[in-house]
């Protein structure tokens, strides 16, 4: 639990990041601006940011990420990234669980544990990097 | 008017100004354990004692639920404690 000024802080920057990150990916519901720093608020008290981002009529965004402060520094310990389409059927998610060692075509993933299931349900490489996985939500929703 | 995007300087100070109450954030991931223990008719202890560190875990829902769950009691800890070092206050 982040109860000092600099862990709350540096929570606080991290949920800007994530803000920053979607806004300028896409062009979410005017809503965002208003629930997006009351989910911030929580993720403060909590240590985990959970949100959810209407980004188009048919595309919403499932942010989660966990967080802890090592060394001074905020550490996003546990995420989960989701492309929902209409009826939230999954279009894209990733995460680090540790269940998978390969991708689909059974090359080690560049970046374990950290993995992505397409919209096939295939695992590929993944870095892990929210902004990676937005880029790649972007493109998957332009095609 | 719509509300526009945010000045990092604005989000700052409006996630930082803490109008949000402990009690408000256990009662908020208290309604959503309870969403997820009704859809899966499973208590979150457990769900978290059976599921999470297992490969079932790998499910858009059971990672979200494993997060909330952990969340609640990071809140419920800090509140404990702010409590408890409250009551030692001279």
């Amino acid at each position: 639990m982040p109860r000092d000024a600099h862990s709350r802080r540096r929570i606080a920057e991290r949920c800007w990041q994530v803000y920053d990150l979607i806004s300028r990916h896409f062009q979410p519901a005017p809503d965002f601006h208003l629930e997006f720093p009351e989910a911030a608020e929580l993720a403060i008290l909590s240590g985990a940011l959970q949100a959810r981002v209407v980004i188009s009529p048919q595309h919403t965004l499932i942010i989660h990420e966990e967080y802890e402060v090592r060394e001074h520094e905020l550490v996003v310990a546990f995420y989960s990234y989701m492309l929902l389409a209409e009826g939230d059927r999954v279009r894209l998610r990733a995460d680090p669980l540790p269940h998978h060692r390969v991708d689909y075509r059974g090359h080690k993933l560049a970046h374990f544990p950290h993995h992505l299931h397409d919209e096939h349900g295939r695992i590929q490489s993944f870095s892990g990097r929210l902004e990676d996985f937005l880029a790649r939500a972007a493109a998957l929703i332009a095609r | 008017m719509k509300p526009k995007k945010l000045s990092k300087q604005s989000f700052l100070q409006r996630v930082l100004s803490g109008q949000l109450k402990t009690d408000q954030a256990l009662a908020r991931l208290t309604e959503q354990l309870h969403r997820y223990e009704k859809q899966y008719n499973m208590r979150s202890e457990v769900f978290y004692k059976l599921i999470v560190g297992t490969p079932a875990e790998d499910h858009p829902d059971f990672l979200a639920w494993a997060i909330c769950y952990r969340s609640y009691f990071r809140v419920l800890q800090a509140q404990l404690s702010a409590e408890g070092a409250s009551a030692l206050a001279p």
